[in-house]
């Protein structure tokens, strides 16, 4: 019989198929007589002889397989040790005498094994099937698998002691013969045939055990084992199915290490022992690591911050391995330790493991940047093995393209996640390759947005010991990180070009894997990055905006900060094209100057009227400090005016609604005029009285109110509800309501102001806001000149002041691009108009390049302005889309 | 209600009291602004302005008279150039071009 049949029918037990029953004592075959011969002779010659074989044979098979089949309860009969002769005879026969098996012919021994196998498939298999058929519960896992190995311990035994006890004697003794007969005295191919004899009875054994379990769940099982008994030993926290196994504090680690030792080497010997449990080995070893790797032993060291590879390496070195060798000891596949080879590739494996848990929340380290050093140095080994890098950079990029690069963030929260970026990553590779890579997205979504140039500006102008100011970058307007780059001391290391210092002995290529545009920047430097996030001309024309607006806003009279700031852009960005800001920063601080002369100018050599502020000290203190701490000695008569002088072609420009201002500031101002033009010859100056701000006292009828930094415009507004000459008996006697002082509605006040109408309503929403005037009537507007407690001011009020405070937010010195655009509209529309009859149909790409040379003071806009230009044109009918981008003139 | 200005803090831009959109002749910059080398306009940089009524900056028409070629005659309309501004630059004007006079010998 082959042997596939033989598994065949282990598994499916078809006993007529394969398997001799015991034979039972029958009138044996002699066989017939041929024709002609002589009838009866059992002893009959030549052919007699082969019959004769077969009788005895088959009789001595009949004994041998009646002796040897196995009783179903084959752990209660009693053990025959004993060979009654018969059988004796019979075996012998069998084994060492004539009956031994040729041919096509089943020897005792296969047939024994056969016997096994089906006592095996009738009766034990049973059993094992009822535990095994169904899901094994981790918690079972370790019984089942005991029981198991103890049945079949207890079968292999059982089957075995027929086998050695009355088989292989006579296969011993067959082996003698065969060596006496060929006069060899080698014993050892006697050992060698019984040797043969028993691995080829034992691997009957094992075949027949191993596929009575089902595979894939055996090894599972197995693996499970393992792991935990792994995970036992090493002291780790077992989570399984998001459920916490409470490991019990005191786990005899010994104890867990015999049961499990015990377990292998029974499952060796009945045969479990090869390449499933080698598989199931892998397997507990590969969730061994993940579980070490996610356990408390690994976390990551926000303490002490000091990176925990060295632990890993330990561990694997002296845990890891010899957990690995026990465990193949006592299945005894290979004796040999584990090579270095391997104990290096479980290293590798391990911190590529590490590295991957590391770089999953890698963004989360870097918002934690500075206690989360630990774990970014963690990475630093990871690096270095094959992949490392490549995946550090795709996964950090999805991090932050999900995480950060989306409109809920604010600016100031990008910029000091990628101030934390830089950090960290020139922490993790000093040389700024990962770094470029993974930063220019966010470089690119910066750029894009609108305000990251003003947070960074102002974010270098806060004052880190000023409070004000740091409660404004608390509030998440301004970013502190930049702040506090800002006040480190700079180092301007001069560093020359990189190629071209032949003289430089520890010169370095680049890293191979930086991309061409790749210089070796002086990493550590934040503010530089900041810096460069823009072509430099663009950030310098964003810097003069911010700047202007900032200097006019400011409150330091020594501008300090922004002199600073100039300069350290000056020594980051060079020096070219800062003339604008240049000037700037000194028409501020000239204008101090100027004031004063012109206040000096003005008391010598005239005698003014008396409303001009020569009576003031000669240092009056400026308006522009914090507060004029030391009242001047004399009490003002009037205002006293101050003005800063700006060179026009060099700042920003200015929003310049213009208006009526007091009359009193304007003699004023008209007087300052005067004397300027006087000091500085062929100069003119205006007035800009959109800007600048004022502080002023109003008195009412029952109180006395200060009001500091307002608004030219708010100031005149308040100022015209003032009785003029002409009526101001009309205003007093008028006054029904007491509480009521002059009424004024918007037109006449527009009149009076000639003020334009957005700026007036802002104004006199402050005023309502500040419970000076009250809205009347619809448009009318009234001074409150005595406060009553009445709930309906209160509640204008404060409705009121949150308007005024929405557009006083949105209110900015400098004008906007799209102001800009708004104020010209006009004249781009004529423009393109006749171009377009002029010149017929085109594109915007050329529409746009026509009107960047031919209009007048230039045109700073894109092509996206024009095409918006374009469509509202459109909509109004003057122009039509004919296709693609190109515009023509509606027929 | 009566209303006291305590202080007035005014902006003011200063311009030359040249037409509009001019530029100086000889460095194409407007007035307003310097001229090639200065950094800072206004006092630092200031314009003069001839007889012939032609203005420039008055560093770029002093380096203009120095040069032989340009036999202290204005660049625009060919006349001598003489400093209308008394007080600006008359003087200054004088010893530039003597000294162009003299220096090449």
């Amino acid at each position: 019989m082959d042997h596939a049949t033989l598994v065949f029918a282990s598994v499916f037990p078809v006993p007529s198929l394969s398997h001799t029953t015991p034979t039972p004592i029958a009138t044996p075959n002699l066989g017939y007589t041929e024709p002609g011969a002589s009838f009866g002779s059992p002893y009959a010659a030549d052919a007699g002889g082969t019959q004769r074989r077969t009788v005895l044979r088959n009789l001595a098979w009949s004994t041998a397989t009646r002796f040897l089949s196995l009783p179903k309860d084959l752990d209660k009969a009693p053990r025959r040790i004993k060979r009654p002769p018969d059988v004796e005879e019979a075996l012998d026969y069998l084994l060492v005498g004539e009956g031994t098996g040729r041919e096509h012919e089943e020897g005792i021994a296969d047939w024994y094994a056969n016997e096994v196998r089906l006592h095996f498939a009738n009766h034990v298999r049973q059993g094992l099937a009822e535990a095994w058929d169904k899901d094994i519960e981790l918690s079972n896992a370790w019984h089942v698998l005991e029981d198991t190995q103890r049945v079949l311990d207890q079968m292999q035994n059982l089957y075995r002691q027929p086998f050695y006890a009355h088989i292989l004697p006579f296969v011993e003794q067959a082996a003698a013969n065969i060596t006496i007969r060929a006069g060899r005295s080698t014993d050892n191919l006697e050992a060698e045939t019984v040797g043969a004899a028993k691995r080829k009875f034992e691997r009957e054994i094992h075949a027949v055990f191993a596929h009575s379990l089902p595979v894939e769940r055996f090894s599972k099982t197995l693996s499970y084992v393992l792991y935990d008994a792994a995970c036992k030993l090493f002291r780790l926290q077992v989570r399984l199915d998001d459920v916490a196994h409470a490991v019990p504090e005191h786990i005899d680690t010994k104890k867990v290490r015999r049961r499990m030792m015990v377990l292998l080497v029974g499952l060796n010997r009945v045969g479990l022992g090869q390449d499933e449990a080698q598989r199931a080995l892998a397997n507990a070893m590969d969730k061994l690591l993940d579980a070490y790797i996610a356990s408390h032993y690994l976390k990551v060291d926000w303490y002490s911050k000091q990176s925990v590879t060295a632990q890993l390496r330990v561990w694997i070195e002296n845990g890891f391995v010899p957990l690995a060798e026990l465990v193949l000891e006592c299945l005894k596949c290979d004796p040999a330790s584990i090579p270095t080879l391997q104990r290096k590739q479980w290293q590798e494996m391990a911190l590529t493991r590490l590295g991957r848990a590391r770089v999953e929340n890698l963004f989360d380290f870097v918002t934690n940047w500075d206690q989360s050093l630990g774990a970014i140095l963690d990475l630093k080994e990871y690096l270095r093995l094959d992949g490392g890098k490549e995946h550090l950079k795709g996964s950090f990029s999805r991090q932050v393209s999900r995480r950060l690069l989306h409109p809920g963030a604010t600016t100031t929260y990008i910029l000091n996640v990628y101030i934390y970026i830089i950090r960290a990553f020139n922490k993790l590779e000093p040389k700024g390759v990962i770094l470029q890579s993974v930063a220019r997205p966010i470089r690119r979504y910066l750029k894009e947005r609108e305000d990251t140039a003003r947070t960074i500006i102002s974010s270098l102008l806060i004052d880190l010991n000023d409070e004000a100011s740091v409660k404004a970058a608390s509030t998440g307007e301004l970013s502190f990180e930049i702040a506090s780059e800002m006040a480190k001391p700079f180092t301007h290391a001069e560093d020359a070009d990189d190629e071209a210092s032949w003289n430089d002995l520890s010169w370095q290529p680049p890293p191979y894997d930086a991309s061409p545009e790749y210089k070796k920047s002086k990493v550590e430097d934040v503010i530089f990055f900041l810096l460069t996030l823009w072509d430099r001309d663009d950030f310098i024309n964003e810097l003069k905006n911010i700047l202007g607006d900032h200097l006019l806003k400011c409150q330091d009279p020594e501008f300090q900060k922004e002199i600073r700031l100039l300069e350290l852009i000056k020594i980051r960005l060079g020096e070219d094209n800062l003339q604008a800001c240049e000037v700037m920063l000194r028409d501020v601080l000239e204008s101090r100057r100027i004031n004063e002369t012109i206040r000096q100018a003005g008391d010598r050599p005239q005698n003014q009227p008396p409303q001009t502020p020569e009576t003031l000290g000669p240092r009056t203190p400026r308006p522009r400090r914090a507060a004029p701490s030391t009242p001047p000695a004399k009490p003002l008569p009037g205002p006293a005016l101050n003005a800063q002088i700006l060179s026009s072609f060099f700042w920003p420009i200015l929003r310049d609604e213009t208006f009526r201002v007091p009359a009193e500031i304007e003699s004023l101002q008209q007087d300052y005029e005067s004397r300027f033009e006087r000091i500085k010859g062929m100069r003119k100056l205006r007035w800009m009285n959109a800007l600048g701000d004022s502080r002023i006292t109003l008195e009412f009828d029952d109180r006395t109110e200060e009001f500091d930094h307002l608004t030219p415009w708010q100031v005149s507004v308040v100022y015209a509800f003032q009785p003029q000459p002409g009526e101001e008996k009309t205003g007093k006697g008028k006054g029904k309501a007491k509480s009521e002082g002059i009424t004024r509605n918007a037109e006449q006040l527009e009149e009076i102001l000639e003020m334009d109408e957005t700026l007036l309503h802002q104004a006199l929403a402050f005023w309502v806001g500040k419970s000076v005037l009250r809205e009347v009537s619809p448009h009318t507007y009234a001074v409150i000149e005595r406060l009553d407690s009445s709930t309906k001011d209160s509640d204008a009020a404060a409705a009121a002041q949150e308007i005024a405070e929405v557009q006083a937010a949105q209110s900015t010195t400098v004008k906007s691009q799209a102001d800009l655009l708004n104020e010209r509209k006009d004249v781009y529309m004529s423009f393109i108009t006749g171009m377009l009859t002029n010149q017929g149909n085109m594109p915007v790409v050329r529409v746009l390049m026509m009107m960047r040379m031919m209009v007048q003071g230039g045109f700073p806009f894109g092509a996206e302005e024009v095409r918006a230009l374009l469509g509202e044109m459109e909509a109004a009918g003057k122009v039509v889309r004919l296709g693609g981008d190109v515009w023509g003139i509606g027929k | 209600m009566k209303v006291t200005i305590k202080e007035w803090n005014a902006v003011a831009a200063w311009r030359w009291d040249m037409p509009d959109d001019d530029v100086c002749g000889i460095c194409r910059n407007p007035y307003d602004s310097t001229c090639s080398k200065c950094k800072y306009p206004g006092d630092d940089c200031p314009l003069l302005l001839g007889e012939c009524n032609h203005s420039f900056h008055m560093h770029c028409i002093f380096s203009w008279l120095r040069q032989e070629a340009a036999q202290e005659k204005c660049p625009m309309c060919r006349q001598p150039f003489k400093s209308k501004n008394q007080e600006a630059g008359a003087t200054e004007a004088e010893t530039p071009a003597t000294n162009a006079n003299t220096s090449p010998t």
